[in-house]
């Protein structure tokens, strides 16, 4: 049962983690340029 | 490029062989042999290859606009000298003209190659912000290389990147994170696990009430405080029910959490319910912006100009209209800003575009003229500005918002009786269930509340404007007014201009040298002629003898006569500018003076493509389809035919009258660009002129197109039936849905799980619904 509740909390960071992730890309205006970012992967390398 | 009226229309959509443009993707006429369908795309085209940005090709899609405006579309970059930001290295820009990822990747890919040090882009508000070292960036290159590219760039109306649906889009997230968390935390009980004693289920349903009350601080703070306002201001508005049943059901489910009541816990529910809102909420604010930045870029006061007479006639945008400057008006243009009427005419203005009210009042020589004002008389005024261009005077004249106007009657009815048979069945509820069980009464009160959360209604209709705005916006159509939409509906004929309607705004002069061979007094008539109109034959012969140098005449007066011409008479005679009879294909404009011809000058015509296609779209939707025109016969007949409309269909000399004749038989869509469709406008039910029409009747019009194509208009019928389809259709499920779930509520029989359930599955099907019917 204890890990059971462990493995609770650790979702729980886990999740604010996420959130956290995801403020962070919404303040950095990631969210506004998305197609911008997808093509990322097709640049040449410099 | 010239489509002549001559060549049949052709179907912008490539048929099997048929030659595609290198750069849209669309057919290509029969005239060019270049393999482009245009000019514009063969401009681009070139620009790319030149660019090395070939790879936007495999990027775009099959088929993208194609750029058959692309020459009118320059516009000045003139304010970037006194913008702040361009020497502090720093612009927040409006763009137009980003239709997909390649769009986004070439202009990407121009920004690191001139050397610039951060750029973003955003496609969906049509946003671009540039970050640079001014010592190092040439900003204005910059901007004048998407501006061949065919991106027209100016400054965001709305300041630095501020995005209202910024703060939605961070509650929705965090109210995601916690619904997905609460609802695997509720998982275990709807299994099986016993809600009786134990470390886990304790730590189980005291999470989840921790994480809910985050959630609904948070992200229902959003509703709370606009019901409240709502409230304050004794307005039924949707948010009120929204905010009751989600204050109801998180006050509930704390009290059974209090008194360990299980059966009367619906705290994933309310994480559900939430973030539905939120989501719909979102998607209406969003389309809301991108609607509002549309219109600003395409229609706003930054792209209409005036005619400056000094030092020699030309275009100035309004935004450059200063103090003391020479205007000269043309019948039926708005004066951009509070102005002295010159010469010795009294002339009559109207400022039904600011008041809404039609108050036709005369204005004598040296009176002044309000801004905004509109000249009703025949003939142009020359007036002399007493004060710069101040926009805030002008706003009534931009575009409106549109709100629940788009909505049915009986919907928008329906949303507002709403919130009080939510709240009488919920007493009833409370009232019925009191004498035999307090308890059990209160968890009625508060499922009753739970499960008429308009969950299916508030993500139903922002998803359905939403996508309705998007199928627009590929059209091209912006729609100007509230309730176009929703009028559509009535309409039962379908009336086409056809100069500057059917055919792109700008003529061309056939042949240059037809006005070197004038003599200078003749030509000093036309220029008197031609600037007191804005008809494209006389805008055609305006712009070519603007840029010949010929200085606007002081000397004589115009006067221009709907649908038939200007007179002007000077000095020499009395000349009179109007239609040629001579009898080819091409469009012919005639000058005379005193009743003998002068000289005849032979215009080409663009016709936008998809005609046939599209008339016959309109008449299997069961409208009927007619042309009316002030043109002569021949010129009629042909476009008639090259549409596909019988001899019937089709009127020929029509004078303004005759046209709002024809518009108030029968309930009408009528499209038309000049002064002589002013009348027919105003009796139209719905109403639309191009979007390069920038003075006479735009700003009184419904919906405004810019498209090579004539296929947007059976996309609109398309598109207001699928959003009254998709509306209806939402509207009986969630009565329905309500009327049942409401009865097991009122009965005692509803339940966490059950609520758990329908609620997500709700809100999937009405947005299911909504993609199918509004998708194309």
């Amino acid at each position: 049962m204890n890990v059971l509740i462990a493995l609770i909390f650790l979702s729980v960071i886990l999740a604010a983690l996420a959130v956290a992730f995801f403020v962070y890309s919404v303040r950095n205006e990631d969210m506004d340029h998305s197609l911008q970012l997808s093509l990322k992967p097709l640049e040449d390398d410099p | 490029m010239s489509l002549t009226a001559q060549a049949p229309p052709l179907p912008v959509r490539p048929s099997a062989g048929a030659a595609v443009c290198l750069h849209c993707g669309n057919a290509v006429p029969r005239s060019r042999g270049d393999g482009y369908c245009c000019a514009g795309c063969l401009a681009v085209h070139r620009l790319l290859s030149e660019a090395g940005l070939d790879g936007y090709y495999q990027l775009r899609p099959r088929h993208i606009r194609p750029l058959l405006d692309y020459f009118e579309r320059r516009a000045s970059l003139d304010w970037l000298d006194a913008h702040p930001g361009a020497q502090a290295g720093q612009l927040n820009l409006a763009v137009e003209g980003i239709q997909c990822a390649a769009c986004v990747w070439a202009i990407d890919k121009l920004a690191r190659r001139d050397g610039l040090v951060r750029l973003g882009v955003n496609s969906a508000l049509g946003q671009l912000s540039l970050r640079f070292d001014p010592e190092r960036f040439d900003v204005r290159g910059y901007l004048e290389t998407l501006a061949d590219f065919g991106y027209r760039v100016r400054p965001s109306e709305d300041g630095a990147g501020a995005d209202p649906s910024r703060g939605l889009l961070l509650r929705l997230g965090v109210c995601a994170a916690i619904t997905l968390n609460t609802m695997s935390f509720s998982l275990p009980f709807y299994l099986g696990l016993s809600e009786a004693g134990g470390d886990l289920q304790a730590w189980l349903r005291g999470l989840s009430l921790v994480l809910t009350t985050v959630a609904v601080g948070y992200g229902g703070s959003y509703f709370f405080g606009r019901a409240w306002r709502a409230l304050r201001h004794g307005i039924a508005h949707f948010d009120i029910p929204v905010a009751i049943g989600l204050a109801a059901a998180y006050a509930g489910s704390l009290w059974a959490f209090a008194h360990g009541r299980a059966d009367a816990m619906y705290l994933d529910s309310v994480n559900v319910f939430l973030t539905f809102m939120l989501l719909g909420r979102f998607l209406q604010e969003r389309t809301l912006l991108a609607n509002r930045r549309r219109l600003l870029t395409s229609d706003a006061f930054s792209h209409a100009t005036v005619t400056a007479l000094d030092p020699q006639p030309r275009e100035v945008p309004w935004a450059k209209v200063g103090a003391g400057q020479r205007l000269l008006l043309q019948p039926g243009s708005l004066c951009p800003a509070e102005a002295r009427l010159d010469g010795d005419r009294t002339l009559e203005f109207d400022l039904a575009s600011l008041t809404g009210e039609r108050q036709p009042s005369a204005v004598g020589a040296g009176d002044t003229v309000r801004a905004g004002a509109r000249l009703l008389s025949r003939a142009p005024a020359r007036v002399t500005t007493l004060r710069g261009f101040d926009a805030s005077a002008l706003a009534a004249l931009l575009p409106q918002e549109r709100g629940h106007e788009d909505l049915p009657v009986l919907w928008r009815w329906s949303v507002k009786v709403y919130v009080f048979v939510v709240l009488i069945a919920a007493t009833a509820g409370l009232i019925g269930w009191w004498p035999h069980d307090p308890q059990r009464a209160a968890q009625v009160f508060i499922s009753v509340l739970v499960v008429t959360c308009p969950c299916g209604l508030g993500i139903a209709v922002p998803l359905a404007r939403t996508l309705a705005d998007q199928r627009l916006a590929r059209s091209g159509v912006t729609l100007r007014q509230p309730g176009v939409l929703d009028r559509l509906r009535a309409v039962r004929q379908v009336w086409l201009d056809k100069t500057g309607t059917l055919t792109l705004a700008d003529l061309e002069l056939a042949d240059g040298r037809q006005l070197d061979a004038l003599a200078t007094g003749e030509r000093r008539a036309l220029m008197g002629a031609a600037g007191a109109s804005r008809h494209p034959v006389s805008r055609a012969l305006y712009h070519e003898l603007a840029a010949r140098g010929e200085p606007y005449p002081d000397d004589g007066a115009a006067e221009e006569i709907p649908g038939e011409g200007v007179r002007y008479v000077d000095a020499a005679g009395t000349w009179f500018l109007g239609r040629s009879m001579h009898a080819d294909g091409r469009a012919w404009a005639a000058l005379g003076r005193n009743g003998l011809a002068v000289a005849t000058f032979g215009l080409v015509e663009r016709v936008l493509m998809d005609g046939p296609q599209s008339v016959q779209r309109l008449r299997d939707l069961g409208l009927g389809v007619g042309l009316l025109s002030g043109d002569r016969s021949s010129r009629v007949d042909d476009m008639a035919r090259g549409l596909g409309l019988t001899p019937d269909e089709a009127r020929a000399a029509c004078s303004p009258q005759d046209k709002a004749d024809r518009v108030a038989d029968r309930p009408s869509l009528m499209l038309g660009d000049g002064l002589n469709d002013a009348p027919a406008l105003g009796l139209a039910v719905v109403s639309g002129s191009p979007a390069w029409e920038r003075s006479a009747v735009a700003d009184q019009s419904d919906l405004s197109f810019a498209s090579g194509s004539l296929a947007w208009l059976p996309e609109l019928f398309d598109t207001a039936r699928a959003l009254h389809r998709a509306l209806w259709g939402n509207l009986i499920f969630a009565w329905s849905y309500n009327i049942v779930l409401v009865g097991l509520a009122l009965s005692g029989r509803f339940s966490p799980l059950l609520c758990a359930l329908t609620m997500p599955t709700s809100s999937l099907i009405v947005s299911a619904a909504t993609t199918r019917a509004l998708r194309r």
